[in-house]
């Protein structure tokens, strides 16, 4: 679990952000982005004891310095991420950001291991959901709008009835 | 990407890290990284007053933009492999 | 964390040793491979601005973005040999601006606080303003001086580490 990864997953949350000139603002979360971007909302703005109150903020991931999060952020992600789990959503996010760069590798992998030992391909066949490039584009439109645990259950088997078919393309 | 290749080739020998807030760290270069990013192991600090628990730190990884020196012992250098290296580099710009 | 590739137990929380082959190859001398053995340790954290955060580290990537749980921030005053804390819970740092960080030995971790006296932290914060504005005060007149010889002297406000 990347940091990145547990922000985009606490939307909602209560956090304390300290810039990099020593501000603070404090608020609730509402969007996040690669770059740690994010907006808040219900926001308190403090610089050397001037406070003001606003309804929301952007602040730019670049001038972070830190952020005190939530005591219970960590179980509370940890939770939710499970629960897509169960129900069908083998290759979270995680999984597949961390592929990253190396998904190129992978696809490589899995020509190889077609022309030869079949057996362990099927064997490592869920994996490929992963590195699998279609599936990644769509997912990752899906990042933003934040979808519905059931929304990810239905993507799924979506992109697991489209696989057999790729597989057979290449 | 030529210091990186050298710093590479000091991995397990004794450095000592003078950092731009003039600690020094002695410790054994365990890793480095493209941006010079320090790992050492079994560090010992000169100057500990300021930073006490250093004293129970095993390894510590440090930031390479936060380095100001590294000292090395004379006969950790290669000086041929280095120059060599060096003209290699020099020759690779120039294409 | 738990790492989810699908295939192992789920619910196991450690990587199994092919994952983290796996995980290293791709960042072979890269930050993540510099402190993935720290993951789950205490450890110490150095900012730029001279804080010190102490906490379990949990997760971190290329960056050397942390996640630190049960943070601690502490205030050495060396010279009156004082010391300070202040639990902050989960803390995310922003890698940019970590100078250094290590893991700590628990065992050892007090040995130097005994014999330190603890005083409330508002107290420390206080004190340690006053030295880094001293600090500031000095190091710019220094950077004035070099830079009357043609020499930079390199320092931000920011940086008081």
């Amino acid at each position: 679990m990347l940091p990145l990864y547990l922000l985009t997953n606490s939307n909602g949350q209560h956090m304390l952000i300290e810039l990099k000139n020593g501000d603070t603002v404090q608020g609730q979360l509402t969007n996040v982005d690669n770059w740690m971007n994010l907006t808040l909302a219900d926001v308190t703005h403090t610089a050397s004891n001037e406070v003001i109150t606003l309804p929301e903020i952007y602040v730019r991931g670049n001038f972070i310095k830190y952020i005190k999060l939530q005591q219970d952020v960590i179980e509370k992600v940890k939770q939710s991420s499970a629960q897509q789990q169960s129900q069908g959503h083998h290759q979270n996010r995680d999984f597949r950001r961390r592929q990253g760069g190396g998904g190129n590798r992978r696809d490589n992998d899995r020509r190889f291991n077609q022309g030869g030992n079949q057996k362990r391909n099927e064997g490592r066949g869920s994996h490929y959901n992963g590195g699998n490039r279609r599936y990644n584009n769509q997912r990752q439109s899906n990042d933003g709008n934040h979808s519905s645990a059931m929304g990810g259950f239905v993507q799924h088997h979506q992109t697991s009835a489209q696989q057999p078919a790729s597989l057979g393309h290449n | 990407m030529l210091f990186f290749s050298f710093f590479k080739t000091l991995v397990d020998q004794e450095v000592t890290v003078e950092l731009k807030n003039d600690i020094e760290l002695k410790g054994t270069l365990k890793s480095v990284d493209q941006f010079l990013n320090l790992k050492l192991d079994n560090i010992s600090c000169s100057n500990e007053s300021r930073y006490p628990h250093l004293s129970s730190v095993r390894n510590i990884f440090i930031r390479g933009s936060t380095v100001r020196y590294v000292y090395l012992d004379k006969n950790m250098v290669d000086i041929n492999l280095l120059q060599d290296a060096a003209r290699r580099e020099a020759m690779s710009a120039k294409k | 964390m738990s790492e989810s590739r699908g295939s192992p137990a789920p619910g196991k929380s450690k990587i199994t040793e092919g994952e983290a082959d796996l995980y290293l190859d791709q960042y072979n001398f890269t930050t993540t491979a510099a402190i993935v053995g720290s993951v789950d340790r205490k450890i110490f954290v150095l900012l730029r601005d001279g804080r010190m955060l102490f906490g379990i580290l949990r997760t971190f990537d290329q960056y050397a973005n942390l996640i630190l749980q049960h943070c601690v921030e502490r205030i050495y005053i060396t010279e009156e040999n004082k010391y300070a804390e202040n639990e902050c819970g989960v803390f995310m740092v922003r890698g940019e601006n970590v100078v250094m960080l290590g893991e700590v030995d628990i065992d050892k971790e007090d040995e130097p606080l005994v014999q330190m006296e603890q005083i409330p932290f508002e107290e420390a914060s206080q004190m340690k303003q006053e030295r880094d504005d001293a600090r500031y005060k000095s190091e710019s007149q220094k950077g004035r001086q070099m830079a009357r010889y043609g020499l930079i002297h390199d320092f931000h406000k920011s940086d008081i580490y």
